[in-house]
């Protein structure tokens, strides 16, 4: 992996330890929470028999929603040490660590061998790895012949508005977002065959309302403990409100692919 | 002190029966690891763990949203007096008409299945006369007024010295569709066969057991190599263009990599409609399986099957194939538009709303000419693609963005899931809701085609049927659901 590839992968993973976001966001990182991690599985076949990647599997809830759910074996990877002893002690408390195992390691690199799973997931982290095609191709390799991956993201169709480019876009993956097109050809050109997409815009509408409901309660009540707003963000308001319109005037929305490895 | 948690989720209760003898047991709905599992306790046989389903979310899918108001025979045959399974049928607590009512004309048959849940044979010689097949069918037209599908079934159907008499007498009643059940031996081998059957289209279907194309599958499911006989079967069903459905009885390990492969085939003849695919029912015959058939090595569960098919046929999503709505449990269905670029599913397009609210005719949708006509309206021009989801616009780009122009009927492809109930997941809420039934021989009677195959048919019933009845039952002397409800204040003295 390269150096500016590191960088990258490793200061997102730490913008997603800070107690800010996930406060704001909830335990679920990415839109639609548990509904479309159910929604992404289904669509990518996840059986009980299933071997399940988890890439960039944060704090692990999908990995063991998937577990529990599906009664998957799911092993998830992230960049962030901290994030990967979370997964790990809440899958022993909740007693899902039979069924899954957590492991350090960039998307681009993944270490395993190939032909190790039947699905791989990847929600809400595609657009920020430095080069998605070196990730796909990376998920192509572990995945079985005939295996599954799931994709769910954000996709950009117009040119982002200066207002969103900022860091909170950036957690919010807007800014750094493929067109729908764009996902299709990257997969395509990683190996992939079948490729269907769906557009789900209705998980960024519930994202933004509980992430302006949080900031609401920041703002008025006491909450304990504080998580602190990082000064460098602003005010957050101005910013989710540009992004409610410019989802509404169709320049972004949030998708669902699958497609099979062939 | 931690709670002491059950190792899985519980999620309802029902009555079953147990799979050795037959007697109403207690049971438990549960998911554990993944799965839908029966947990059940027969006195004299123990507890019995069955496998439901294999994926929780289609299952709730079935249970929760597919579910609409239930349709009713127009006066019931039976009275409640044991109570359910053992007063079909149908008794006035059935909670769904026949979609499609069977009438076995013979058990006489030309193959010697080592499968067969009607135990048919050339050894059994009985052919049912006109006369009785006539009060059959009428049965089956006092029951529905006008039976949507009615499938001429057997034994092997065309065997019978007077089959096509039987048609003229089918043909002369108030009908849908009229089926034929046919394993293609007669329409293969004998010249002038389809001709004579193509005289009764439009109206007539052929339903034609088609579970492979290996010979050793063959063999084991049907006893014989009729791969030939399958390609000139097909053959005079394409020359004379009479409507063909191809049914893959389904067994575990033996032919449930094929589906996709079938699926294909059937969009390349330009006879075959559909496909539907059935796992083995544990009932009637069941040769062939190494020390007997067993429940943990040989059952397959519909949401397998389904899963298995969208692995083998990736034109298909999850949301195209999905659960229909008088018999959601058990019953799966895909629509698609059979084009000469391939098959484009329509299922996943539709509002499921609109197929829970949808016409009478459930099992076969596209014989409702609403449904029909909303199908083919789905690629009207008036549709915009960038107001549609991705689905949509890959079904405009398949269509060339401007619909053939003689695109129609013909143009349906359907695939559909039967999963017949067997004694092990036996479960009172879905028999309850059951729509395919076989017109009992008495021509008195109309019977679920799973308890008929488990409790009704030859001699079960005095040899199965009786003892449990006399032994097992405390009477019930009347039905649950009253024919005329009262005030739900009051209650009948």
């Amino acid at each position: 992996m390269n150096a500016a590839g590191q960088t990258l992968a490793s200061c997102c993973a730490e913008l997603y330890e800070l107690p800010i976001v996930e406060y704001l966001l909830g335990r679920s990182f990415h839109p639609g929470g548990a509904k479309l991690t159910r929604q992404l599985a289904s669509g990518a076949l996840v059986s009980p028999n299933s071997a399940v990647l988890d890439v960039a599997c944060g704090n692990g809830n999908s990995a063991r929603l998937i577990a529990a759910d599906f009664g998957a074996t799911v092993t998830g990877c992230d960049f962030s040490a901290i994030n990967l002893r979370r997964a790990a002690a809440t899958s022993r408390s909740t007693r899902l660590d039979v069924k899954t195992q957590f492991v350090r390691s960039s998307a681009e690199q993944l270490p395993f061998a190939a032909g190790s799973f039947d699905v791989s997931l990847c929600e809400c982290s595609l657009c920020l790895f430095e080069n998605m095609g070196n990730a796909l191709e990376e998920v192509h390799r572990v995945l079985k012949p005939g295996g599954r991956i799931g994709i769910s993201d954000f996709f950009l169709d117009a040119p982002v508005p200066g207002s969103l480019d900022g860091l909170l876009g950036r957690v919010l993956c807007v800014a750094a977002a493929e067109s729908a097109d764009g996902y299709r050809e990257a997969l395509t050109r990683a190996g992939f065959e079948c490729v269907r997409i769906r557009i789900v815009n209705w998980t960024l509408a519930d994202m933004i309302e509980r992430v302006q409901h949080r900031l609401h309660l920041l703002a008025t009540v006491s909450v304990s403990p504080r998580p602190v707003l990082p000064v460098e963000w602003g005010d957050p308001a101005p910013v989710l409100e540009d992004l409610e319109s410019f989802i509404a005037s169709g320049g972004a929305g949030y998708l669902i692919a699958t497609a099979r490895r062939f | 002190m931690a709670a002491i948690q059950r190792p899985y989720q519980y999620y309802d209760s029902t009555i079953s029966i147990c799979s050795t003898c037959l007697k109403r047991v207690d049971a438990k709905i549960v998911f554990q690891d993944g799965c839908v599992w029966m947990l059940k306790r027969c006195p004299a046989h123990g507890p019995e763990r069955v496998l439901i389903a294999d994926d929780i979310g289609y299952y709730k899918l079935a249970r929760e949203t597919f579910i609409k108001t239930p349709e009713q025979v127009i006066a019931p045959n039976t009275s409640v007096r044991y109570g359910c399974p053992y007063d079909c049928g149908i008794c006035p607590d059935h909670e769904q008409h026949g979609c499609t009512l069977l009438i076995e004309v013979t058990d006489n048959c030309n193959l010697r299945c080592p499968t067969c849940y009607a135990g048919s044979g050339p050894e059994r010689q009985t052919h049912r006369s006109l006369e009785q097949i006539e009060r059959m069918l009428d049965r089956a037209v006092a029951n529905e007024g006008e039976p949507s599908i009615i499938q001429i079934s057997g034994g092997e159907p065309t065997v019978h010295p007077q089959f096509l008499e039987i048609l003229k007498l089918a043909r002369d009643r108030p009908i849908g569709h009229l089926m034929v059940n046919t394993n293609g031996v007669r329409i293969a081998n004998e010249p002038g066969f389809a001709e004579r059957l193509a005289e009764f289209t439009p109206g007539l279907e052929i339903y034609l057991q088609f579970d492979s194309f290996r010979a050793d599958v063959l063999k084991a499911l049907r006893g014989t190599d009729l791969r030939s006989t399958h390609n000139r079967a097909i053959a005079r069903l394409n020359e004379t263009g009479i409507h063909t459905t191809l049914v893959a009885t389904i067994r575990r390990g033996l032919n449930d990599d094929e589906m996709g492969e079938i699926i294909d085939y059937g969009t390349q003849q330009p006879c075959v409609r559909g496909i539907t695919f059935q796992p083995v029912q544990a009932a009637g015959r069941l040769e062939g399986y190494e020390s007997g058939y067993s429940m943990v090595r040989d059952r397959l569960t519909l949401t397998e099957i389904r899963r298995r098919i969208l692995e083998q046929c990736p034109v298909f999503a999850p949301e195209d194939l999905i659960p229909v709505p008088c018999h959601p449990d058990h019953l799966a269905m895909a629509y698609a538009l059979k084009l000469d670029s391939g098959l484009v599913p329509l299922t996943g397009l539709v509002d499921p709303e609109f197929l829970i609210e949808a016409g009478r005719a459930t099992i076969t949708y596209e014989a409702d000419p609403a449904v029909r006509e909303h199908f083919l309206n789905l690629f009207s021009t008036h549709h915009s693609v960038t107001s549609q989801t991705d689905a949509m616009s890959d079904f405009l780009d398949k269509l060339g963005r401007s619909p053939p122009k003689r695109l129609g009927y013909a143009n349906i492809f359907r695939v559909l899931i039967v999963e017949f109930i067997d004694a092990q997941g036996f479960d009172l809420r879905c028999i309850r809701k059951t729509c395919v039934h076989i017109v009992h021989p008495d021509g008195k009677r109309v019977i679920p085609f799973d308890t008929y195959n488990l409790l009704y048919r030859d001699g079960l019933e005095k040899a199965v049927l009786e003892p449990l009845r006399k032994r097992d039952c405390v009477p019930l002397n009347g039905p649950i659901s009253l024919a005329r409800y009262q005030d739900p204040g009051s209650r009948s003295p």
